[in-house]
């Protein structure tokens, strides 16, 4: 960590107001572009990214790789996001909460990991474009009616396709995974 | 009829969306709760809406929005380029950052200097619309568009309100901001995603049925690529108006953006 920075860390967990205010400056400045996304809960949003920043320097997550104001920006930016994502749920929460009432989490919030995306990605990337478009089409809440006249297409010839689709889905994420664990597997 | 297995799972991606009709919902229900296999492929099925909507972890997004490439960088890409909320989520950080850069160097008074900056450009356009009220008050017979004190409003006081175009697609619902047309004026940020520069820009407002109620010309695009304008909302009329932002070269105009507003008495 260069030592201007550790110093302002030092500094910003031992209270002082310069420091405060300087860090307090960064994070406005990185949660400015969301005003108009949070309306009159923009202070509040301010308020938390500056509990995550002063979480985070006083757990010595700042490694100082980077500068510091670059690392507060990105903590910012990244609770700003956090804020926002958790402002629209998935409308099949619900049935997921029936099904695995021992996991209240949503789909969403589920997918935390990168690790976990990357393999979600690897198997969207790894899907025909014709079912990237019917699943888009699932998520964003048509009916198969409604899907089957967009495709100009019979609804029980639909239902087989998307079938199909999730079948390959499931096929791509098991031989990702598989190729996965072979990859970490010692030899 | 009792619902067979083949039409149960056939039908799980639209339970999971919840768009089957309530008979079909009820009839699938029924045969789920008594068939195991079927419930497998329930979770199957949820399983691969998950996948399916996964957005990149707001970290992760952040670090590509910053420009870090790593492995990963093409998969974001394509996610970001087939999924408005990210876009928009990306586009958000990159105001940040060009926020930041527009920031005199040093830090210290980052943030009020954007606000300074922004103050300074709205009473700018202050300054041109009290102008041009007072011009159309003197021209218009009564002249009652203000209470008599216009030149001594304090611009300081003036509502401000940021307007996102349609079309992005807001996490938090996509409701127009509401405006009060008790002031004379209503200091308005629009923000734009056209990246396009034109020779000219200009902003229409109309009503519900498309009739133009005011036009103004010259808007500057600011370094921060919005664009500030006044605007007279006494004139305004309607519960809800349009605003388009065109910009203009070579004698033709192209439509950019449209804005929303609410207007309340």
């Amino acid at each position: 960590m260069v030592g201007v920075d550790s110093t302002l860390v030092d500094e910003f967990l031992g209270g002082d107001p310069m420091a405060a205010e300087t860090i307090s400056k960064w994070i406005g400045l990185a949660a400015w572009s969301f005003r108009s996304r949070f309306g009159d809960d923009w202070e509040d949003a301010v308020a938390d990214a500056t509990l995550q920043v002063t979480r985070a320097l006083r757990e010595g997550r700042f490694a100082g790789r980077g500068t510091l104001k670059a690392y507060v920006r990105r903590v910012a930016l990244t609770t700003c996001l956090d804020r926002l994502r958790s402002k629209k749920r998935w409308r099949w929460t619900e049935l997921v909460e029936e099904l695995h009432p021992e996991d209240p989490k949503s789909p969403a919030d589920r997918v935390e990991s990168e690790d976990t995306w990357r393999l979600a990605a690897m198997v969207v990337k790894e899907m025909s474009d014709d079912c990237v478009r019917l699943w888009r089409m699932l998520l964003d809440g048509l009916d198969y009616a409604q899907m089957a006249e967009r495709l100009d297409t019979a609804a029980g010839t639909l239902r087989v396709r998307v079938l199909r689709c999730r079948k390959r889905a499931v096929e791509i994420r098991r031989k990702l995974e598989c190729n996965n664990k072979a990859t970490r597997t010692p030899e | 009829m009792k619902m067979d297995c083949t039409s149960a799972i056939e039908r799980l991606p639209w339970m999971v969306n919840g768009t089957l009709a309530d008979e079909e919902r009820s009839e699938l229900e029924a045969h789920l709760a008594g068939c195991p296999i079927c419930r497998s492929e329930l979770a199957e099925t949820i399983e691969v809406f998950r996948l399916a909507s996964a957005h990149p972890p707001t970290a992760v997004l952040v670090e590509w929005a910053q420009g870090r490439e790593d492995a990963g960088a093409e998969l974001i890409e394509r996610h970001v380029a087939g999924c408005p909320a990210c876009a928009e989520e990306v586009d958000l950080v990159r105001e940040a950052f060009r926020l930041e850069a527009f920031a005199p160097r040093g830090g210290a008074p980052a943030l009020r200097a954007v606000v300074a900056w922004r103050r300074a450009a709205l009473a700018a356009a202050a300054v041109a619309v009290v102008g041009l009220l007072a011009l159309v008050t003197l021209w218009m017979p009564g002249g009652s568009l203000g209470s008599g004190a216009r030149g001594t409003a304090p611009l300081a006081n003036l509502p401000v309100v940021e307007l996102l175009p349609d079309g992005f697609a807001l996490r938090g619902g996509d409701e127009p901001p509401v405006i009060e047309t008790g002031s004379d004026a209503v200091a308005l940020i629009l923000a734009t995603r056209a990246e396009a520069v034109w020779d000219h820009y200009r902003l229409r407002v109309l009503d519900a049925d498309g009739r133009e109620l005011w036009w103004t010309a010259d808007l500057i695009r600011q370094p921060t690529d919005d664009f500030t304008v006044l605007l007279p909302v006494k004139m305004m009329t309607g519960a809800e108006i349009r605003l388009v932002l065109d910009g203009g070269g070579d004698g033709t105009w192209t439509e950019l953006e449209t804005y929303r507003l609410r207007t309340l008495p």
